[in-house]
């Protein structure tokens, strides 16, 4: 395993930092599985329930009978006799008022769950290396910001502990305290009828301590809200990953941490306090995409990047849009410029094509009927009018002063 | 960052944990946010995050006072969360405070990618504090402008 494994300094109760340092666990290089983690949080957190049921007599504790078609009354059987409310009321079904539920809850259902002992384990080693990611603890919702080292170990000297006034003050001293306080912060009344069932105040959880040899520290810490004590030889997944979540807070004292590589062995090593274990195996030895993505193996058989990705284009019609008409024809863009000025200018002074062709068609009308009037031949005018207007049109094509001639 | 040291717990894989189970996590229908300490632009994304990389650029408003705190993430002591930021005070008029961030972002090529949003933060957190000035009713208001995404106290504090 290329895992490096640096030196984790102790520190002393006064948040000191002692000459000590121990080598990481090789437990911390683990693979961080929250989906294992998740799964047997789920299974061992069934396994603290207790039975309950309803019982098997309730409802049945009737002799009704069904009255039968022909009474104009629901076939549910009723209750027999009189003389009582009772009479005649439904019974039996999950559907009546006093009858039995429907499934009535059996003592005999599956209230625990085996968990294989691999599994277990895996989900124990996920959390704790998780528990050794300072951004894991942080996203989990600890305040670790004043703390001096993840993984946090001090020395022995917690284990001897006798007053919880003593505990507090370790607590304060290695920058603990903050997470402490955000537990009290966190007190309040649980909703639900909990309350009512010797589980009034719900808070959040603080930081494990995990010993290896209890001499006092559980008594001095055990009153503290939010602190959970664990001895290294029995740890406990539903306090290493609170709600299934990997990253609780967690305080080593120096021979617990120690402890860590005999239980859970290295990868070159078994383990020998437990029997027939080794950490598990990763999946990638080296999980960091960013460097992976970077490193020549990969990039040498990489194709260049397209930055600039040609994309499906729109056609435009250039008889509608001028500037891709200019781009074919730089001309049409002086073309267009010119009959704009011309209508411009003939919008005032009647020169226009349509202005043109307005006052010729008032010209034929006018003369139309000054004809008709006097009582001339109609269909030669029209000839002669048809001759007239092709010689106009086609000089109206070039320049203004001819067409004004011609009219 | 050092070859090797979260061999299974590089920032990618802290990501894949932390991406949708983080006690900094605001999932609400206008998206989803996040309240980390150092990620510049409040955004649940890979790169803005503020918790997994050892390289890490903050700005936040000096409490109870002017100016800026402009935090970097040092990256020999990602292990030691107290010694983890360098924190900066930045209490000198706009200009200087930006520039001296953005000199830091470039000339250190650190994090250059976040050097617009943490300029953009800066100035959003800046505004805040002279919009506080000059409408006379107590701190309160810095303190809750420097707690929304500089993007959106651009917008919204049009006064």
């Amino acid at each position: 395993m290329a895992a490096s494994r640096p030196l984790v300094s102790v520190y002393n109760e006064k948040g000191q930092s002692t000459g000590n340092s121990v080598v990481l666990p090789a437990v911390f290089r683990a693979p961080i599985r929250t989906d294992i983690v998740n799964f047997v949080h789920d299974q061992m957190r069934r396994n603290k329930r207790q039975a309950r049921a309803v019982s098997d007599k309730a409802g049945e504790q009737t002799s009704a009978e069904s009255w039968g078609t022909g009474r104009a009354v629901a076939r549910i059987p009723r209750v027999r006799g009189g003389g009582t409310h009772r009479s005649g009321q439904g019974a039996f079904g999950n559907m009546c008022r006093g009858g039995r539920m429907y499934a009535p809850l059996k003592v005999w259902r599956k209230w625990h769950r085996k968990i294989n002992l691999k599994q277990r384990r895996y989900a124990l080693v996920s959390a704790i290396a998780a528990s050794g990611v300072p951004s894991l603890v942080l996203a989990k919702g600890h305040s670790i910001e004043t703390v001096p080292e993840i993984p946090l170990v001090l020395s022995d000297k917690i284990q001897d502990l006798k007053k919880t006034k003593e505990a507090v003050g370790v607590l304060r001293k290695i920058g603990a305290w903050s997470d402490i306080l955000k537990v009290y912060a966190s007190k309040h009344t649980r909703a639900g009828k909990g309350k009512m069932r010797n589980r009034r105040t719900v808070m959040k959880r603080g930081p494990v301590i995990i010993y290896d040899k209890d001499n006092g520290v559980k008594k001095a810490f055990r009153n503290i809200p939010g602190v959970s004590l664990l001895s290294v030889e029995r740890l406990n997944l539903l306090r290493l990953a609170p709600g299934g979540h990997v990253g609780r807070f967690v305080i080593w004292t120096e021979s617990a941490f120690k402890k860590l590589d005999a239980l859970y062995g290295t990868w070159s090593k078994k383990s020998q306090l437990k029997v027939d274990f080794n950490l598990p195996q990763p999946i990638m030895t080296n999980s960091d995409l960013g460097r992976l993505l970077k490193a020549f193996e990969i990039q040498s058989v990489l194709r260049a990047p397209i930055k600039r990705q040609a994309r499906r284009k729109v056609k435009k019609n250039p008889l509608k849009n001028i500037s891709l008409m200019s781009r074919l024809n730089p001309y049409a863009a002086v073309q267009k410029r010119r009959t704009l000025l011309q209508q411009l200018k003939g919008r005032r002074t009647g020169t226009t094509a349509e202005s043109k062709i307005a006052a010729r068609k008032e010209r034929t009308h006018a003369s139309l009927k000054t004809k008709r009037l006097s009582g001339v031949n109609l269909v030669k005018k029209t000839k002669k009018q048809q001759i007239g207007a092709t010689t106009t049109t086609t000089t109206t094509a070039t320049k203004t002063t001819v067409s004004t001639k011609s009219s | 960052m050092a070859r090797g040291r979260f061999d299974q717990a590089s920032s990618h894989v802290q990501w894949m944990v932390i991406r949708n189970t983080s006690s900094f996590l605001r999932k609400r229908k206008l998206g989803t946010l996040t309240t980390e300490p150092n990620n510049l632009r409040n955004r649940n994304t890979f790169r803005s995050n503020g918790l997994i990389h050892p390289k890490v650029v903050g700005v936040e408003t000096v409490k109870d006072g002017k100016g800026v705190l402009f935090t970097t993430g040092c990256v020999k002591n990602i292990k030691k969360p107290a010694k983890r930021f360098r924190k900066v005070k930045l209490t000198k008029d706009s200009r200087r405070t930006l520039t001296s961030i953005r000199r830091t972002i470039r000339k250190q090529r650190y994090r250059k990618d976040l050097k617009m949003a943490a300029l953009r933060r800066a100035s959003a957190l800046l505004r805040g504090q002279r919009l506080a000035l000059t409408t006379t009713p107590p701190s309160t208001t810095t303190k809750t402008s420097s707690k929304r995404s500089g993007k959106n106290t651009t917008t919204t504090t049009s006064s």
